[in-house]
């Protein structure tokens, strides 16, 4: 569904990625892993079409929308969770909900509120209050479910577990559980793969702006095959000397 | 009693072509994070475009009244070509510049303009008295009073309720609220911000040009009469909060009537009221009185 | 090296000795051509009713000037022969960059005289630079007393008389046509020109026309400040019936507007010191009865004045640029004219092409015919002149479609001005001894 071909991405003339590839099938959850200012949260604005690309290409059903504009993206069906959530204060959780159905113009935008307080009853209960009234962890889920109102295929979570409170990071993972079984493609941006690793398909890793694809590492310490990734040759430049998948899973237990 | 009530409609109606010359700077910061110098073009090309067909068609036998249309039209005329071409050809490439940078341009583009106004227009004053002199006068209080003045504390009012309306009841105005929070999650949401930057920017622009060409019957229209306009509409946009469409009309309110009482009452004190709220609401509060939230994390 | 260290310091030389030879007044020999800077506001809000006309006229005076077409006394070809070449500068822009392009204009272009500058911010700020650098300068239309009451200079001269003679002529003006006026206001512009004026004039009122009031809320609207109508309540409401203003530009013109529409001149009578380019721009909707005065023997006071120099300059002037010629345009021509005279003389008397310093020799303590009027460079060291102000009642003449002033009376300059070396202020305040009116 969404296939990342190289691309590289410069952020006032600084290189942030280089030759970053990854691919995500629809019903896949896929981990890009990597410390903070490893390139993650670019990554995903690249996607989003919040950060431009220099070169490469991005796809999405095969379609080149490596150029296209966010609301291009959005109407596609890609939603986006920022790390910070940067929810509209002075806005109810419903209003944020909504924004992206005014701008994009969803039709069927009723239906599709329907569908996420069902899917997260809880945001029905706050859903009049405005965005300030509400706690970290419920802000968290108001921008899950405002991803979705435009994402109904893919997500594109920037650290959705991030100071979040053990119980709360229980409750997302259900949540995204659910999507995935619906049939949503997420990619799920972390520092830290300890919250998610259970439901990860995938794993990629990034690094100073560049992606290979690790192995899995289950918390019973099997280790899954990755299925179909890109091969760590191809996803690392010339210049950045690919590394064994086994040196970077040692440091996330 | 009687100074009172002229104070109060003295205050009110300069309060009011305060509002109307400060609206469309306030909007445009507002959304675009712009200072727009250019803002005072917006108002002299906007009054000269109205005095300039007022006298044509005036002279060409139409009716005084016709001068109302033509003070709209000017308005919007001004405001979408003037206002399209700077958005499109200067501020499109600059929005990722910082805003010192976007400030300077508009600053640029205020000098141009002022120039193209003397080649244009030439130096002599353009008058405009017709739709004034047709409303007449009324005698208030004691005080004779000329209605068009009181025409526009009207046009403030509406002014005012047209944008309260758009922004606080309309699909439209929870979006430039996103934007105004933060434009990137704007675009995330798939919010066309680019568009919305040319809405912003052309409806600011008219909002200039109508004050200018509101204002138009009122005055001599000579060159330079947008500089002034700059720095009176940029203390009641820093006043109220910069952005702030309450914020524009409470500073408005603020200055207008102050100013009439000391016009009225201790005249040497005139110049000083403006600059004197200005500083008194700094020093409370730096960001103005009614500074939306700038993209705090909440 | 030390070949090549030679020959560009025998270049050097041999340029030097050239420029010494070439320099302005370095050989006394007959000279085509001079250049002569000319400044006046060309854009901004004083460019339409000041810096245009003012220009014009000189434009005008200059080319006749040249080619010996203005009528006598003054028919004689050139400036001492020479042809005047103008160099047009724009005012505006702030007293800053008025003294670099002062500099410029000698440092640079190397004039051989400047001539002009209408705000008294800006004379004061290039006098001392004029004075510095050693250029024959003339004023021609600013009108603060303090250029030549603060100051000594040798290079600067002022063809038009300073302010405190149109506040004391307007005064009297008052006292012989309105003597029982019982009180009095003002809206003047909040800064030097504005503040002076109304000082000025309420000093020269509390002296001619003593039992008249003056008000406690005199109105100091910002200068360009464009909306009048609180200023208009409230002189209004004041009792006071005689309106001073001393208002120029926009501004005059802004305000008429603004207080025809509310009936304000039905019960006032204003006084405009200063406005009377908005009787022309503005036409029938300039109110009647309106005291009105031109600092000075110029503009539409002396428009019907027959005599040969004044019908030429009206004629060639409304030919040339299809308008009447305004104060301004008087202003600067008397200016050039005063230039011409001197130096005229200075060529007479010296013979032969005559060296700044003889210009000035020459000019200093000048009386001359002017337009429709006479000139006396009578003060600040023969420098600074005095001449008549007069004031007039306006009126909308329906037959002929233009606008007129009647009643117009001339106050003599030595009533209006104080003796030489007297602060005019001063002399004011103790009740104008010496005064012969």
């Amino acid at each position: 569904m969404l296939e990342v071909h190289r691309i590289d991405v410069d952020i006032a003339s600084v290189s942030i990625l280089r030759n970053a590839a990854l691919d995500l099938q629809a019903g896949q959850m896929v981990g890009l892993i990597g410390r903070n200012g490893a390139g993650k949260t670019t990554f995903l604005r690249a996607i989003m079409g919040l950060a431009s690309i220099r070169s490469g290409q991005v796809t999405f059903d095969h379609a080149d929308i490596t150029q296209a504009p966010p609301q291009r993206r959005a109407l596609l069906g890609i939603g986006y969770m920022p790390e910070d959530r940067r929810l509209v204060p002075s806005m109810t959780a419903e209003d944020n909900i909504t924004v992206p159905a005014w701008s994009v113009g969803i039709p069927d935008q009723e239906d599709r509120l329907a569908w996420i307080y069902d899917v997260m009853p809880e945001t029905k209960v706050f859903r009049h209050r405005p965005a300030s009234s509400l706690s970290g962890g419920q802000q968290k889920l108001v921008a899950l479910a405002r991803a979705l109102m435009a994402g109904n295929r893919l997500l594109l979570l920037d650290e959705p577990s991030e100071g979040v409170a053990p119980a709360l990071a229980r409750r997302m993972s259900e949540i995204l559980h659910t999507l995935k079984d619906d049939g949503l493609g997420i990619l799920i941006a972390e520092s830290n793969v300890r919250h998610c690793a259970d439901l990860m398909d995938r794993m990629f890793a990034i690094e100073r702006g560049a992606v290979e694809s690790r192995p899995l590492r289950r918390k019973n310490g099997g280790t899954v095959p990755v299925a179909g990734a890109i091969p760590v040759a191809d996803a690392s430049p010339a210049g950045v000397p690919a590394r064994a998948s086994g040196e970077l899973a040692g440091d996330s237990t | 009693m009687q100074t009172i009530v002229a104070v109060l409609i003295d205050g009110l109606s300069y309060s009011s072509y305060l509002f109307i010359v400060s609206v469309g700077l306030t909007i445009i910061f507002g959304v675009m994070k712009i200072l727009n110098v250019a803002h005072g073009s917006f108002y002299a090309w906007g009054a000269y475009a109205a005095a300039y067909f007022i006298g044509l068609f005036h002279g060409m036998g139409f009716p005084h009244w016709f001068g109302f249309v033509l003070i709209a039209v000017s308005a919007v005329a001004v405001g979408a070509i003037i206002g399209l071409a700077i958005e499109r050809i200067i501020l499109r490439k600059m929005y990722e510049h910082e805003e010192v940078h976007i400030l300077l341009a508009t600053f640029g583009v205020f000098l141009i303009l002022e120039d193209v106004i003397l080649l244009v227009f030439g130096v002599n004053p353009y008058f405009a008295y017709q739709p004034m002199a047709l409303l007449g006068s009324v005698k208030i209080a004691g005080v004779t009073r000329d209605v068009y003045s009181l025409t526009l504390i009207g046009l403030a009012i509406v002014i005012a309720l047209a944008c309260w309306l758009c922004l606080a009841r309309s699909k439209w105005g929870k979006i430039l609220k996103v934007v105004i929070f933060d434009r990137e999650i704007g675009l995330a949401m798939g919010i066309n911000v680019n568009a919305v930057y040319v809405y912003t920017f052309v409806a600011g622009a008219m909002l200039g040009a109508l004050g200018g060409a509101a204002i138009a019957p009122t005055l001599s229209v000579s060159p330079g009469i947008g500089i002034d306009v700059i720095v009176l509409s940029f203390a009641v946009v820093v006043i109220g909060g910069m952005g702030s469409i309450a914020g524009a009309i409470i500073g408005a309110l603020m200055v207008g009537l102050l100013r009439a009482t000391a016009v009225h009452f201790v005249p040497e004190l005139e110049l000083f009221v403006i600059f004197a709220v200005m500083a008194a609401v700094l020093m409370v509060r730096p960001e103005g009185l009614f500074a939306p939230a700038r993209a705090r994390r909440i | 090296m030390h070949s090549m260290f030679n020959r560009v310091h025998r270049l050097a030389l041999g340029l030097g000795v050239l420029a010494t030879a070439l320099g302005p007044y370095g050989a006394v020999t007959a000279k085509d051509s001079i250049d002569v800077g000319v400044v006046a506001f060309l854009s901004g809000p004083a460019a339409g009713p000041f810096g245009v006309p003012g220009k014009n006229g000189a434009e005008l005076v200059i080319d006749a000037i040249n080619a010996g077409t203005l009528p006598a006394p003054y028919d004689t070809a050139g400036f001492a022969g020479a042809t005047l070449n103008p160099i047009h500068i724009d005012e505006s822009g702030g007293n800053a960059k008025q003294v670099a392009e002062y500099r410029n204009l000698v440092e640079k272009q190397g004039v051989d005289a400047v001539i002009g500058y209408i705000s008294s911010g800006t004379c004061l700020a290039v006098t001392p630079v004029a004075e510095e650098l050693k250029k024959l300068t003339i004023l021609s239309v600013c009108g603060t007393p303090r250029i030549f009451e603060d100051g000594d200079w040798t290079h600067i001269f002022r063809t038009q008389a300073h302010a405190v003679g149109d506040s004391i002529a307007a005064a009297l003006y008052v006292r012989d046509n309105f003597g029982d006026v019982a009180g009095y206001t003002g809206i003047n512009q909040n800064y030097a020109w504005g503040q002076d004026s109304w000082k000025s004039f309420s000093l020269a009122m509390g002296h001619f026309v003593p039992k008249a009031e003056v008000s406690s809320t005199p109105q100091f609207p910002k200068i360009f400040a464009g909306q009048y109508g609180t200023e208009i309540s409230t002189l209004a409401l004041d009792d006071a019936e005689l309106v001073h203003s001393s208002f120029w530009d926009g501004d005059i013109e802004a305000f008429v507007v603004q207080a025809k529409v509310r009936g304000f001149f039905d019960n006032k009578q204003f006084l405009s010191t200063v406005g009377a380019s908005a009787i022309d721009s503005l036409g029938s909707e300039f109110p009647d009865g309106t005291i009105i005065g031109t600092r000075g023997e110029i503009g539409i006071l002396v428009r019907e004045k027959s005599g040969p120099l004044n019908t030429w300059f009206v004629n060639a002037y409304r030919e040339r640029y299809g308008a009447w010629p305004l104060g301004p345009s008087y202003q600067y021509a008397q200016a050039v004219l005063a230039l011409k005279i001197a130096m005229d003389k200075a060529a007479r008397d010296h013979g032969g092409f005559p060296t700044q310093d003889q210009v000035i020799a020459a000019m200093k303590g000048l009386s001359f015919e002017t337009f429709a009027g006479r000139i006396e460079l009578a003060l600040g060291n023969g420098h600074q002149a005095v001449h008549p102000v007069g004031y007039g009642i306006t009126r909308w003449n329906d037959e002929t479609g233009e606008p007129e002033v009647t009643n117009i009376t001339f106050y003599p300059s030595k009533c209006i001005y104080p003796p030489a070396g007297k602060p005019s202020l001063d002399w004011l305040a103790e009740g104008m001894p010496g005064s012969d009116c």
